[in-house]
């Protein structure tokens, strides 16, 4: 899938169950308090984590590679914070730190705020590389998201 | 017997059975961990580091002090027995390295981390649980064997023999030190009396069974942890229970090496 996408899901059911399928090493992360930061761990520790226990590298190498990314979303300034003291721009901006480093070319969000969705556009465009976005929500919600102009599915009635 | 409390008596034993089940699958999980060399993975050993510098090295102070506490009362009284009344200076050695090395020593210390770390692997697993953050863990694709239940079972084995041995060798050493003088009996002879008692059993067991003893506690907390579902209420709740059952396994490891 290689646009942006609006996915509507029948019902809760099948919305959970796919959201729970959805894996990094499948390509897709999820950037979602669903899947929250690690709170003995400082922000660059869980952006990280992915690329340090699948690649075995160490934080400082892990860092490195990520430096353009981290400098693009100017996130050096709360890196060494818990995600306790983390704004919600940047518990966003170190979800999609944290796709990044997971080597994820699309970004899930399930049923974001539409505040939310408005900062992570941002982030992206800060990002330039624009790993693709899907937001994922239940047929109710689906009229919320019109504004974003995404193409929009609907599961299972049709397939992507 | 009537059928409520059959009932009862079943339904115990099936959560039992549950329970231990689980245990056997976080250590068999470890073992597996252990295999893969999990340890060698550089996500991995920073929290193998962190779990043992908050089990041992933070725990030094409070080991330290019972050391000196507990070891000087138990070498006071056996040397005032052995010495001023019976005269039996030959039999210094044996019982205090009977008495510190085989069960003051392991059962202190073994108490000191389950109260001290075991109930904050139980609290912070299950908060961790309940925050979804092992949720995170499964989603990025990092085995919880690996990066969760490993570093806490190894932290645990290492420091309970660790802190064992500092709490034998400064509790022998030290309670001489302080209540020594008052018996004759010189320094000199003290350690060679307790370098003679020293036999490779000893140092097998003052090993084993902090080893035994730690690996059944820290199972039984995460185990604990683990089985918290999604409300804070239930963590104070588990964590009484899993102090209560790591208690009792003591108890047992205790009772398996007297019978040894």
């Amino acid at each position: 899938m290689d646009r942006d996408l609006v996915i509507r899901f029948r019902d809760e059911a099948a919305y959970l169950n796919f959201l729970g399928g959805l894996r990094p090493s499948m390509g897709v992360g999820v950037a979602d308090d669903r899947v929250p930061l690690l709170s003995n761990l400082t922000a660059l520790e869980n952006i990280l984590l992915p690329l340090m226990y699948h690649r075995n590298v160490s934080l400082t190498e892990a860092e490195t590679r990520l430096g353009p990314a981290i400098e693009k979303l100017e996130a050096a300034s709360f890196l060494d914070s818990r995600k306790e003291d983390l704004a919600r721009e940047e518990v966003l901006a170190s979800y999609l730190l944290r796709c990044v480093a997971a080597d994820c070319a699309t970004v899930c969000m399930p049923s974001p705020a539409l505040r939310d969705l408005r900062r992570m556009r941002v982030l992206r465009r800060k990002l330039g590389t624009k790993p693709k976005l899907w937001i994922i929500c239940t047929k109710e919600e689906g009229n919320r998201y019109e504004e974003t102009g995404f193409e929009t599915i609907s599961f299972p009635e049709q397939n992507p | 017997m009537p059928l409520g409390a059959v009932k009862r008596l079943g339904r115990f034993a099936v959560e039992r059975a549950r329970a231990y089940g689980k245990i056997v699958q976080i250590a068999w999980g470890c073992a597996r961990a252990l295999a893969s060399l999990s340890f060698a993975n550089r996500a991995v050993f920073p929290v193998i580091l962190r779990q043992f510098y908050f089990t041992a090295v933070q725990a030094l102070p409070l080991v330290l002090f019972s050391a000196l506490v507990v070891g000087s009362i138990s070498v006071h009284y056996i040397l005032q027995i052995l010495t001023d009344l019976v005269g039996a200076y030959e039999l210094v050695g044996t019982l205090l390295i009977h008495a510190v090395l085989h069960e003051i020593a392991p059962i202190l210390c073994t108490m000191i981390l389950l109260v001290r770390s075991g109930t904050a692997v139980i609290s912070e697993v299950s908060l961790m649980k309940i925050n979804r953050e092992l949720d995170t863990l499964e989603h990025l694709g990092i085995d919880l064997d690996h990066y969760v239940h490993f570093p806490r079972v190894a932290a645990f084995i290492l420091a309970g023999p660790s802190l064992t041995l500092i709490f034998s060798v400064v509790s022998l050493v030290g309670s001489f030190l302080i209540f020594g003088f008052r018996y004759n009996i010189t320094f000199g002879l003290y350690l060679d009396e307790l370098y003679a008692a020293l036999t490779l059993k000893s140092l097998l067991i003052v090993v084993a069974k902090p080893v035994l003893m730690s690996a059944v506690m820290i199972l039984t907390a995460l185990q604990k942890a683990m089985d918290v579902e999604a409300a804070f209420t239930e963590v104070p709740v588990r964590l009484i229970q899993g102090l209560i059952r790591a208690l009792g396994i003591i108890i047992v490891v205790e009772l398996f090496f007297a019978l040894l």
